[in-house]
């Protein structure tokens, strides 16, 4: 479980319709908005990818200004990558020692 | 993870969140059932950029596992960007680095050897090249991302130990103008005000940085000023429409290059339309021209006046209009306070320390100085390439306190701090980076120590460079946290280091605001903390060399662990001893002191009761800098008792516009401009193994004008070759309303050997500052082919 916290910011006029289309968002909890346009916003998901996923998602709405974490716990994520039992692979590890670096 | 725990750590967020708005919530941490988190949480700066944003490293269990911003810090006010939020993970990650790896020749494989070996053989080789090609046979590159302690041992090393000042550092290539635009201007490195001006400011002149992507907290701080108080008048100038640029209310863009003739034009506006501050200019200001000469007002007005609008707006070409100049010029002088911020697009220039200038005598002629809400703001890039190489002595013509290295009575106060002989510290600068380079090529450096950073890829016209550096002439030690390709071409031997927060230390911001981050978890098994390393093969060299003077460099430093007292012991020699009464005092920053501050400690700050209350605001302003009440000449309200003006003034300067070395012909027709995204970090050694960051850009692309990619058939993800009178790149192309007709902007990141753009970059520097002008050069393009899947590369 990654649980993310958002202030998600948009114009004082459209608060309450971007509340609702938030909350339709799949793990998103709203907790409080003030009048300015600033919406506290939890945001859980399985995994640090999905995480990504719905921020992205949460960006794209329209009338959304900025969606800026303040904090994020991935505590489960992080033990399974320190025990060995989950690693993250973009790459395919360093095949070699030495890299071939041409200059054209 | 468990019910209580999740539901615990979802309200956690919420309320980290609502904290820094202000929202209340209908619950608080008191009444969480949940209150003994096995987290403990350690406070420290980010690893990343020159902003200064202050965070804490969630650790259980000895590993880290979450981060979070500090609320009450006065750089980021508990914001992160996403670099920020993910620098931790380096960590923990596969590739880091964890012994120390030997080749004797660049063209054999590593093999893995023990310390002790690796540091003798270190300890061999310089002392070989000292004893067999002298001591300038030998040098040191550092970085703007070492802490302020390694920087400061590795240059007493070099200097006094092993008696070269060719120490330099990475900040040559991003700050070195911005210095010499600070010194000649003002008298004194680094800005007078800080960050605190912005929700002051009502104009903010935004010129040659995209802040959005790579100063993202500071740039909030803009938008938030600007969004709480609509009037504020926010001017972007750049060739480029930047994500910075979206908030502007006036844009302006023009060809790179032309950005002296608008300052100057300016500066005419306000001339004529006597819109400058007369008191300011008689009780405060000296007119120079070149070679420091002094002329008067009428001497600079005749000088401005080629400089209309219309002369103006025709050299920069673009959209700019006469009556935009106009408009700019006098919202500048008018508002109640202008602010302005610049970073590489005016430092990495030809022209450098000119341009840094240019927007200095802006503020010196309209008076928008020194009070609230207006400065003349470097951004700097690197998280310490002000605490530790500016102010410790890490270029090769400066010592630790802003002391030159050609000033004897200078040197010999250093000598004396380190408890070394009169005259052990060589009178004349070393080498600066491109001539070191240039050495390495021509074989008078047989022994270079390159640390935390990546020359081989971060130079420019990095091919010519990697040349000499990819041979066995120059014998070169590396230390970093993971493989980069300088140690993959040119490193005979790696030691690997520990990383942040797996060390303690101080790193200096862009508002000479000092930091501290302390040791929260051990580096793995086998990476040593840099002072350590120093040390030890300090050692060894005063061993090899029979010399008792590098052994008194070490001395004070001898017997102490390395987390913690070696460190505190090193960072204390430096502020006690070589800041004293220099405008950098940093006395009252002691380790005790900055382990109570939220944030940091703003210089001078020449007491512990003064460090306490965060230090000086704003430098020069009696009341507020205590240096100006102690070294102030008389009652005025404003002192500029920086070292390099023995007039005690500011002085406006004469600069005429003048081209970029290299600018586009029939040959070459496209400006080639390069620069950082908001993901990536630098050479990408770090971001790049993050993969939240990676997947956000995973390669560098190409920007090029709509009306470009029109004419030449590209089409956007085609793949373009870009050449230059030194080499060639392929990328994929992003057709888009950013770069100017005319130019093309790649970003500069990418490790592939496609696609390194400082292979086609221009290595012309500022004579001056001897900055390399990396923003500006010519080249061709030419659509090679449709889209190709590409992937990201690292070495």
């Amino acid at each position: 479980m990654v649980i993310g916290g958002f202030v998600v910011q948009t114009l004082p006029g459209e608060r309450n319709v971007i509340v609702e289309k938030l909350t339709s968002l799949q793990g998103v909890e709203v907790y409080g908005a003030d009048k300015k346009g600033n919406i506290v916003t939890v945001v859980e998901a399985d995994s640090s990818d999905a995480l990504g996923e719905v921020v992205k998602l949460m960006e794209k709405l329209d009338d959304v200004l900025n969606v800026g974490m303040t904090y994020m716990n991935m505590e489960d994520e992080a033990e399974q990558i320190a025990s060995g039992e989950n690693t993250p692979r973009v790459f395919t590890g360093r095949k070699q020692k030495q890299a071939s670096f041409e200059a054209p | 993870m468990t019910q209580s725990r999740r539901e615990f750590l979802k309200r956690t967020a919420a309320l980290s969140a609502a904290a820094y708005v202000g929202v209340s919530l209908p619950f608080d941490e008191k009444g969480l059932v949940y209150a003994a988190s096995e987290t403990v949480w350690h406070r420290g700066s980010c690893r990343l950029c020159g902003v200064g944003c202050r965070v804490e490293l969630g650790v259980k269990n000895g590993t880290p596992v979450a981060l979070r911003g500090v609320p009450e810090s006065r750089t980021n006010f508990g914001y992160v960007c996403m670099k920020g939020m993910h620098f931790w993970k380096v960590m923990n990650h596969a590739d880091r680095l964890t012994t120390p790896l030997y080749r004797a020749s660049k063209k054999d494989k590593f093999k893995p050897i023990s310390w002790d070996e690796a540091l003798d053989i270190a300890a061999d080789k310089f002392a070989t090249a000292v004893k067999e090609h002298g001591n300038d046979s030998v040098a040191y590159y550092g970085s703007g991302q070492a802490l302020t302690e390694e920087t400061y041992f590795f240059q007493k090393m070099f200097r006094g130990g092993l008696q070269t000042n060719n120490v330099e550092g990475n900040p040559r290539l991003c700050m070195a103008s911005a210095v010499g635009g600070y010194l000649t201007s003002f008298g004194a490195d680094e800005p007078i005000g800080g960050y605190a001006d912005i929700e002051k400011a009502d104009c903010i002149f935004i010129i040659g940085s995209n802040m959005a992507e790579a100063h993202p907290v500071v740039f909030r701080r803009v938008m938030r000023r600007k969004l709480d108080n609509p009037d504020v008048t926010v001017i972007n100038a750049d060739p480029r429409i930047s994500l910075t640029s979206r908030i502007a209310d006036i844009h302006l863009q023009f060809h790179p290059g032309t950005d002296l003739a608008l300052l100057n034009a300016m500066a005419h506006v306000i001339v004529k339309e006597k819109l400058y501050d007369e008191a300011f200019l008689k009780d405060y200001v000296v007119v120079k021209k070149d070679k420091a000469v002094s002329i008067d007002f009428a001497e600079y007005e005749q000088f401005l006046e080629k400089y209309t609008p219309e002369y103006a707006a025709k050299i920069m070409g673009g959209k700019v209009t006469p009556d935009q100049i106009r408009e700019v010029a006098r919202r500048f002088a008018t508002s109640k306070g202008t602010l302005s911020f610049w970073t590489m697009g005016l430092n990495q220039r030809k022209q450098g320390v000119w341009a840094n200038n240019l927007v200095h005598n802006l503020h010196i002629l309209t008076g928008q100085l020194l009070k609230e809400g207006a400065d003349s703001l470097s951004l700097t890039g690197q998280p310490n390439a002000c605490g530790g190489v500016r102010e410790g002595g890490g270029l090769c013509h400066i010592l630790p306190g802003h002391r030159l290295v050609a000033k004897e009575k200078l040197r010999n106060q250093v000598e004396e701090a380190w408890g070394i002989p009169k005259g052990r510290i060589p009178p004349k600068p070393g080498y600066h980076t491109m001539a070191m380079f240039t050495a390495v090529n021509e074989k008078k450096i047989k022994a270079m120590w390159v640390h935390c950073t990546s020359p081989v890829q971060s130079l420019p016209n990095c091919n010519l460079y990697n040349e000499g550096m990819a041979k066995d002439d120059c014998f070169m030690v590396c230390t970093d946290i993971f493989p980069t390709l300088t140690t993959e071409l040119a490193a005979n031997l790696i030691l690997p280091t520990a990383f942040h927060f797996e060390k303690t230390g101080v790193y200096g911001c862009t508002e000479r605001r000092s930091q501290i981050t302390r040791k929260a978890i051990d580096p793995p098994k086998g990476a040593k903390p840099e002072v350590w390393i120093i040390r030890e093969w300090g050692r060894k060299l005063a061993e090899k060399l029979n010399d008792p003077v590098i052994a008194q460099c070490i001395k004070p430093f001898e017997g102490l662990e390395e987390g913690y007292e070696l460190p505190k012991a090193i960072w204390d020699e430096y502020s006690q001893k070589l800041t004293k009464g220099r405008d950098n005092d940093l006395r009252g920053a002691s380790y005790e002191v900055l382990e109570q501050m939220y944030d940091g400690v703003q210089w001078p700050a020449p007491t512990e009761a003064f460090a306490l209350t965060g230090g000086t605001v704003k430098k020069f302003v009696r009341g507020m800098d205590p240096m100006a009440d102690s070294h102030g000449k008389d009652d005025k309200p404003y002192q500029f008792y920086g070292p390099a003006h023995p007039d005690q003034k500011l002085w406006l300067w004469q600069r005429p516009q003048a081209d970029p070395e290299e600018i586009p012909d029939a040959e070459y027709p496209f400006y080639l401009s390069t620069g950082r995204i908001i993901d990536h970090w630098h050479t990408m050694s770090m971001t790049g193994r993050v993969k939240e960051l990676l997947r956000a850009n995973p390669y560098s692309y190409i920007e090029v004008n709509p009306a470009d990619a029109k004419r030449m058939g590209i089409k956007p993800g085609d793949m373009v070759e870009i050449t230059s009178r030194r080499g060639t790149n392929i990328m994929p192309a992003k057709v888009y309303e950013g770069p100017i007709e005319g130019m093309v902007f790649a970003y500069w990141h990418d490790q592939h050997p496609d696609r390194m753009i400082n292979k086609v970059t221009k290595d012309a520097y500022d004579p001056g500052s001897k900055e390399p002008e990396f923003k500006i050069c010519a080249c061709r393009i030419k659509r090679v082919s449709g889209p190709k899947a590409l992937k990201p590369y690292i070495v």
